[in-house]
C-alpha cells in the first residue's frame, strides 16, 4: 500500500502540469493520500518503519496541492490568452 | 466562470473552503487526541465518493453541460449520496471511530458548503430570480448571470444559512453533547429544509422542473421524509426497550 501511494503520488504530481486532466490528478492524488494515511497507520501499530507510506501520503498531498494550484493559475492564463 | 483579475473565483473559493477545514480539522484532531491518519482516510475516501456523486448526478441531470465535467462544479446533492455510501462502507470494513470524527466533521460540512455557495455567489452560478425589492445582486461580468438586472441573491442567503447550520451543529455537538449521527441527521434536516424554501427563488432551471419543482426540492423532500421515517423508528424501538 505504502509503494502503491507513492507511485500514485508521483503520477498525480507529474499530470497535475498538465491542464484539463486535473479532475484525474485531483483523484489519484486522493487515492494516494488514502492508501498511504492506511498504510502508515497500519506500520505505526505493528511498530515498522514508516517511510515509505509518509514519503507517499507527502507525494499525494503535493500532488493535490499543486494540482489545485495549477488548475487556479491555468484557469487563469488561460483566460488571460483568450482576452489577449 | 466568473474571474478575479484573471483568477476563476469559484475554485479559489472552494481552495480556501479546503485549506480552511483542513486545518480546523487537523488541530481538533489533535485535540481529541485521534489518529491524524485515520481523519486522512475519512476524508479522502468521503471527498472521493462525494466527487464522483456530484459529478455522476450533474451528468445524469444535465449531460449537455459538458463544460462543468472537468470543472469544479457538480450536483450536492449528489455529493451527499456519494458521501454517505462512503461513510457505510467506512463503519463496515474498517475500525475507524467515526463517531469521534463525525463531532467536528459534520458541521464542518455545513461551513465548506458556505465556501461553496460564497464562490456561486461571487461568479454569479445558481442565480436568483429577478427582483424589485432592495435586497439584490447585479452582476456586469457574469459569463453565466444575466448581467445588468437586479437578482436576488440566492447563493448569499444559502452560505449565510450554512454558517448559521454550522453555529448550530457546532453547539448541539460539543454543548449538548449530540451524538454524531444525530448531528448528521439535523444538518439534513435543516439544508433540506433550507433548500426547499430557497429553490423557489432561483432564477436557473436548467436542471429541469418536474410537477411544478425543482430536482432539489424532489431530493429534498426524499432527504426528510427518509429522516422522518428513521426518527419515527428510532422513537417506537425506544418505547419499544422501555415498555419491556
Amino acid at each position: 500500500m505504502g509503494i502503491a501511494s507513492l507511485v500514485l503520488g508521483i503520477v498525480a504530481i507529474l499530470l497535475s502540469f498538465i491542464p484539463f486532466i486535473q479532475l484525474i490528478a485531483t483523484m489519484l492524488g486522493v487515492i494516494g493520500l488514502v492508501l498511504g494515511a492506511a498504510s502508515r497507520k497500519q506500520s505505526i501499530l505493528l511498530e515498522k518503519p514508516t517511510g515509505i507510506s509518509t514519503a507517499g501520503m507527502i507525494c499525494s498531498g503535493n500532488g493535490i496541492g499543486i494540482t489545485l494550484l495549477m488548475y487556479v493559475a491555468c484557469s487563469g492564463l488561460i483566460n488571460s490568452v483568450v482576452n489577449h | 466562470m466568473s474571474y478575479l483579475g484573471q483568477i476563476p473565483i469559484y475554485g479559489l473559493c472552494i481552495l480556501i473552503g479546503l485549506v480552511v477545514i483542513a486545518s480546523i480539522a487537523t488541530l481538533l484532531c489533535h485535540y481529541h487526541k485521534l489518529m491524524v491518519e485515520d481523519l486522512f482516510i475519512v476524508c479522502g475516501v468521503v471527498g472521493l465518493f462525494s466527487l464522483v456523486g456530484a459529478k455522476l448526478l450533474l451528468f445524469i441531470v444535465s449531460p449537455n453541460i459538458t463544460s462543468q465535467w472537468g470543472d469544479a462544479g457538480g450536483v450536492f446533492y449528489g455529493g451527499v449520496l456519494g458521501g454517505i455510501l462512503a461513510l457505510v462502507g467506512l463503519k463496515k470494513f474498517t475500525d475507524i471511530p467515526l463517531e469521534a470524527f463525525g463531532r467536528f466533521m459534520v458541521p464542518l460540512c455545513a461551513l465548506f458548503h458556505a465556501f461553496g455557495r460564497l464562490g456561486c455567489l461571487l461568479t454569479g452560478c445558481c442565480y436568483g430570480i429577478e427582483t424589485e425589492g432592495h435586497l439584490f445582486i447585479e452582476y456586469h461580468h457574469s459569463l453565466i448571470a444575466p448581467n445588468h438586472t437586479h437578482l436576488f441573491p440566492v447563493q448569499g442567503i444559502e452560505a449565510v444559512g450554512e454558517l448559521l447550520i454550522f453555529g448550530v451543529l457546532l453547539y448541539l455537538s460539543y454543548g449538548k453533547k449530540w451524538s454524531s449521527m444525530t448531528c448528521l441527521l439535523t444538518y439534513g434536516v435543516c439544508y433540506g429544509l433550507l433548500r426547499f424554501i430557497l429553490e423557489f427563488f432561483r432564477g436557473d432551471a436548467y436542471r429541469g422542473i418536474y410537477f411544478g419543482l425543482s430536482l432539489s426540492q424532489w431530493i429534498s423532500l426524499i432527504l426528510l421524509f427518509g429522516i422522518g421515517l428513521w426518527f419515527l423508528n428510532r422513537r417506537r424501538s425506544d418505547y419499544g426497550v422501555r415498555k419491556e
